[in-house]
């Protein structure tokens, strides 16, 4: 039964979906392609760089955006990949749930075998492998400029891989919490308003502690804040806090998100 | 199907529902039996679709208790599923899909092991062509002929119809009502919600009356005909034409009718309407 809720949200998500997969994608490239061939610009510009970088996350001290490693990091924390990750996730969930219980579209699922709870699942199993694979778009992105630039020997691809696994966690968390605000919500434009309030409400405290000299601890309560590729890099693994922090954050919504679909008086 | 030894499909008893802090079901029953046609009738607003909608669990009563194949919803499990079939009166159907992929998806999801899709198709007159477009770009009265092949397909034991109608030509509603007997033959129970009385006149076996959410009375066609109020006509000797409405023919109406010196005399048929009208007004 969910395998054709996932079809079924995979068809009506589609277009949104690939677009918002293709930007990390080229952001990937385009990042790669552009840090050799503007190296001396980027040194002129170097003090410029350094205050922007707080806008893409890289305030870790010791990570150099202005080497490779750091400059081919910056896909997997630019602005753009994280606001992609939020739309493609806000795409497989909250149109599925909670725009059609507006328009009547659920009540069309529901009176079929297919349950609350079911359909729930279903969703899940649509958008879950999806959020997972999420954050291979900037990997593939940074593979293809690395390889177009030829920057392919002293690259560390596994702590790459292990940025691509955490931002699809992030993915999932986002995810989670469309599950959860497309059950919740009556309709689909009270959704998407919660949705957009809520993300937005992370970055601004995940760029304020990163902008903010003492204000460091705002960071977690933000999922932005428990997504940290420079730490990643540093340490040369994941963090297991943050993997545990975002996972069972994730878990915890959508038991919620069941919850309430059960005791929701209207479908 | 006699319906004294038929089963109940549907029991529905003492559903109260409020919305926004209104009152829009109050104190709401009825029964549909296997091989019958229960018609649910009441003005826009009266508490139709929002009854359909407790009865299938998309929609939970604040009281009141129904019970679909003799198992309490909600409370038993969802046996239920996959035997109903349901019409909204606004149609839903994804847009973006094209008619035949709307129409495997659901009957997948019903999980149904053989289908009437065929014959329901011819029927509403559904060519392969039509099938291949999406359903965005049918006209409303196609879409409304794929919501009822959709509702239909699986071969439902209980069929939840609101408005069903809506938007079909006068040739597909004659069809579509013409099916409605040979399901009621099969002995498929029949719930149709409409506000279109001649249609409901000519299938229903039994009707609720409903308005501002009460049921103002349940009874058979046969029993209503027998209440209905009689328009009656009549053209005098000297030209002049009297028109009323009689409660019942008897020796009150033999008697003005004779007084009016009639040349011709004319009652009408009883229509729904008038009951409802009247029924209506007594409980405003």
């Amino acid at each position: 039964m969910s395998g054709h809720i996932a079809g079924w949200v995979w068809r009506r998500a589609r277009v949104g979906l690939m677009l918002a997969i293709l930007l990390p994608l080229l952001v990937g490239t385009i990042n790669g392609l552009a840090w050799p061939v503007w190296s001396k610009e980027r040194e002129v510009l170097r003090p410029v760089l350094t205050r922007l970088r707080h806008f893409v996350r890289t305030d870790v001290a010791d990570v150099d955006i202005f080497t490779p490693e750091g400059a081919f990091m910056i896909p997997f924390q630019h602005p753009l990949s994280l606001l992609s990750c939020a739309v493609a996730m806000a795409v497989l969930t909250l149109p599925i749930l909670a725009g059609e219980r507006g328009r009547g579209g659920l009540e069309i699922l529901l009176v079929t075998r297919l349950t609350r709870r079911g359909l729930l699942w279903g969703v899940l199993r649509a958008a879950l492998p999806v959020a997972l694979c999420f954050g291979h778009g900037p990997l593939l992105g940074t593979c293809l400029g690395a390889a177009l630039v030829g920057e392919t020997g002293d690259l560390p691809f596994a702590i790459y891989e292990c940025m691509a696994l955490q931002l699809g966690l992030l993915a999932a968390w986002l995810m989670a919490l469309g599950i959860l605000i497309g059950t919740w919500a009556s309709d689909g434009a009270k959704a998407l308003r919660t949705y957009v309030l809520v993300v937005a409400i992370s970055f601004v405290l995940d760029f304020t502690s990163h902008a903010m000299k003492g204000w460091d601890a705002i960071k977690y309560f933000s999922p932005l804040g428990w997504y940290d590729p420079g730490e990643m890099l540093q340490r040369g693994s994941m963090v297991p806090t943050s993997v545990a922090v975002l996972a069972v954050s994730a878990v915890l919504m959508f038991a919620a998100s069941l919850r309430i679909a059960d005791q929701r008086r209207s479908a | 199907m006699p319906l004294m030894t038929a089963r109940p499909l549907v029991e529905a008893r003492g559903l109260c529902v409020s919305l926004g802090g209104t009152r829009v079901l109050d104190d709401v029953g009825l029964t549909v039996s296997e091989g019958e046609v229960h018609a649910f009738l009441g003005p826009n607003g009266a508490g139709k679709t929002t009854t359909l909608r407790v009865l299938m669990d998309l929609q939970r009563p604040d009281a009141g208790d129904v019970r679909l194949f003799g198992a309490v919803v909600g409370a038993e499990g969802d046996a239920w599923r996959g035997r109903v079939g349901w019409l909204r009166g606004e149609n839903a159907l994804f847009p973006f899909m094209r008619a035949q992929e709307l129409l495997d998806f659901l009957l997948a999801l019903s999980g149904a092991s053989r289908s009437r899709r065929a014959e329901l198709l011819s029927i509403f007159g559904l060519s392969d062509a039509v099938l291949r477009r999406p359903v965005g770009s049918l006209s409303a009265g196609m879409r409304q002929a794929v919501a009822i092949v959709a509702a239909l397909q699986h071969d439902p034991d209980l069929l939840l119809l609101d408005e069903p109608t809506n938007a079909l030509d006068p040739i597909v509603r004659a069809r579509f009502l013409a099916q409605l007997r040979i399901l009621r033959s099969e002995g498929k129970g029949i719930l149709l919600s409409s506000h279109v009385l001649e249609e409901v006149e000519s299938v229903a076996d039994r009707i609720t009356l409903i308005h501002h959410g009460r049921v103002l009375s349940t009874t058979s066609m046969g029993d209503l005909s027998a209440r209905l109020p009689r328009r009656v006509r009549v053209l005098s000797t000297d030209g002049t034409t009297r028109e009323w409405i009689a409660p019942r023919v008897d020796s009150v109406l033999l008697r003005e009718l004779a007084d009016s010196n009639p040349a011709a005399v004319n009652i009408e048929d009883p229509g729904l309407e008038e009951l409802f009208r009247a029924l209506g007004e007594t409980a405003a």
